[in-house]
């Protein structure tokens, strides 16, 4: 099996950052894109993969971030897709964005306060699931 | 002019007019001198901190503890020294967690030797509270229309007289808001299903939320439902859960009473699990009340294994799901190797090998050679046009047979090592290179790790 990675989609380095000792110490690999469609190739590497989409809700380029969760959902649904907003949001929006992620195929949705620790709690939960089911063995009880 | 007081090797700092320049822009932008202390700050700057640059006018800039919150804010990563722009985010300095975030950005600025004058930096600051997202929203509807679009009833449509059972079955529960408990081995398209049954539903408009609770720590769980703007307070139709025996028996007990509240907020609760509920119960993983409440319908998904007739259809759903690629023909003797194997997998694993093999035919079709060496080699163990009851067995054959698997499992799964494989089987590394010749086996040699 090759190497798993973490795809981060970001205008920054602040989430590969805040990710790199757990990445590192599980012995995968982290890749950071700008862009969301420049993610897409990625997704589709013959590996354990798993991705996590920064946006702006209040921007209109963030619709781009929602379009990959959808099409990485549809073409590969065993990439596990986590929508991070850094965008601090009165709860109405914030509760029609994580319908709206979920509905499109996101497996979490992050809001600030965005610690370190949650976002290894997120991530370590999803890499253990992800390479079990890339090896086929899936839930343990059937 | 600043004279450089930096007690290392002084470089000139000759006068620029930044006031000139930026002191009208809209944009935070402030000026480090190579003495590391803060010569210029616009008023834009002044706004996003909230500080007074004439006060701060030779403040040292630093990322050490001493310096203070706004100077280690300030300070450029070690590259923007060295020659090189960095974009960097912090958090504000009088927050914990960030929003506010403040995103940097540095761009050194070199005389003719390459030496640093001056550092420029731009300050933007993000995540504000109070703006409103739901401009956007509308856009998203559409794509939300597309996704719902690729979720047909006639997705689980099936030539087998139990896959047909299904479908009647996914029709009845589709109309019906009784919970549904759905059984099937990994890989078998338990949440497709549970998609295809809301979509089918009346609560099609509204969302549909899967939760993982095998692979999502129970407190964000919680949090995403029951927690400030979780989902329950918002108008979903139908709550998907994956696993529902792994939550805490706790958040169990409270998803039931949610769920059997008068007000209750959840219109269908769909489950999955590769048992049934009640196995679970009796295994003391699961409270009984979920049982009674939440499995009213209990639709079992056949493993690809016993529904082979529909292999065909299943692998052009799979091959037409990526529209920018074209659709390949799969070969016929391509075809007899996806038929003859077992499927362990069962979709998930079939998607895979499509995948796989897609990529290795490129523009051409999907032959046998463009499958996974597992697939291959499950055509080994039937003849072609013969089922299995009608072949003759001897016992040398069907021990060479299972002999010949064994050891491409093994050496499959060690990656070519012959010592892991020989210590897989139990069996002295000679005597296993020995076997390999006698059996005519071609050993590939070992696959190794990218670098890290």
């Amino acid at each position: 099996m090759r190497s798993p990675q973490v795809i981060v989609t970001s205008p920054d380095d602040w989430m590969a950052h805040q990710l790199a000792d757990l990445v590192r110490e599980h012995r995968w690999l982290i890749q950071t894109v700008r862009k969301p469609e420049a993610a897409i190739p990625w997704t589709r590497e013959l590996r354990p993969t798993l991705l996590l989409v920064q946006v702006d809700p209040t921007q209109t380029s963030s619709v781009s971030g929602l379009q990959l969760v959808r099409d990485v959902h549809r073409t590969n649904s065993d990439v596990p897709c986590v929508l991070v907003c850094d965008v601090k949001l009165p709860e109405e929006s914030r509760i029609e964005w994580t319908m709206a992620a979920f509905d499109l195929g996101a497996r979490f949705v992050l809001f600030p306060p965005l610690t370190k620790p949650t976002l290894e709690d997120l991530v370590s939960g999803l890499m253990l699931t992800t390479i079990r089911r890339t090896q086929g063995g899936g839930n343990l009880d059937g | 002019m600043d004279t450089a007081d930096d007690p290392t090797t002084p470089v000139p700092n000759p006068r620029f007019a930044w006031r000139s320049v930026f002191h009208r822009t809209e944009t935070a932008v402030f000026v480090i001198g190579a003495n590391r202390r803060l010569q210029y700050a616009n008023p834009a700057w002044e706004r996003a901190t909230r500080a007074d640059f004439q006060k701060l006018r030779g403040m040292r800039i630093s990322a050490r503890r001493s310096a203070g919150l706004l100077s280690q804010s300030l300070a450029p990563p070690a590259e923007v020294w060295a020659g090189r722009e960095a974009q960097v985010r912090r958090i504000a300095p009088d927050a914990d967690t960030g929003p506010p975030w403040w995103d940097f950005s540095f761009l050194p600025l070199p005389d003719d030797q390459g030496r640093i004058l001056a550092v420029l930096g731009t300050l933007r600051v993000h995540g504000e509270f109070n703006r409103s997202a739901s401009a956007v929203l509308p856009a998203i509807g559409e794509l939300r229309r597309q996704h719902a679009a690729t979720f047909p009833l006639d997705l689980f449509t099936s030539q087998t007289p139990d896959g047909q059972r299904l479908g009647v079955q996914i029709r009845h529960a589709a109309t019906s808001l009784a919970p549904v408990w759905i059984i099937g081995e990994p890989g078998t398209g338990k949440e497709t299903l549970a998609r295809v049954i809301h979509q089918a539903g009346p609560g099609r408009d509204r969302p549909f939320v899967a939760l993982d609770c095998e692979s999502i720590q129970p407190y964000l769980l919680e949090s995403i439902l029951f927690g400030k703007g979780g989902i329950l307070a918002g108008g979903i139709s139908t709550v998907f859960l994956k696993y529902p025996a792994r939550l805490p028996r706790d958040l169990q007990q409270r998803l039931v009473e949610t769920w059997t509240a008068p007000e209750s907020r959840i219109p269908r609760v769909i489950s999955a699990s590769g048992q049934p509920a009640i196995q679970d119960v009796q295994a003391g993983q699961l409270i009984p009340e979920f049982h009674t409440q939440l499995s009213v319908w209990e639709l079992t998904l056949p493993p690809l294994r016993d529904r082979l007739d529909d292999l065909p259809r299943l692998m052009d759903t799979l091959l037409r799901r990526v529209p920018s690629l074209s659709t390949p023909e799969v070969a016929n003797d391509a075809l007899l190797s996806l038929q003859a194997h077992r499927w362990p997998g069962n979709i998930r694993e079939l998607d895979q090998v499509l995948t796989t093999a897609r990529e290795r035919a490129g523009s051409g079709p999907i032959r046998r050679e463009h499958l996974p060496r597992s697939v291959q080699e499950s055509s080994l163990l039937t003849s072609p046009g013969h089922s299995t009851e009608s072949r003759t067995w001897t016992l040398d054959g069907v021990l060479e047979s299972t002999e010949r698997r064994l050891i491409q499992l093994a050496m499959s799964r060690a990656n070519g090592s012959l010592t892991e494989a020989a210590a897989a089987l139990g069996i002295f590394r000679t005597r296993l290179t020995r076997r390999i010749e006698a059996l005519g086996l071609h050993q590939e040699p070992p696959r190794c790790d990218p670098p890290k």
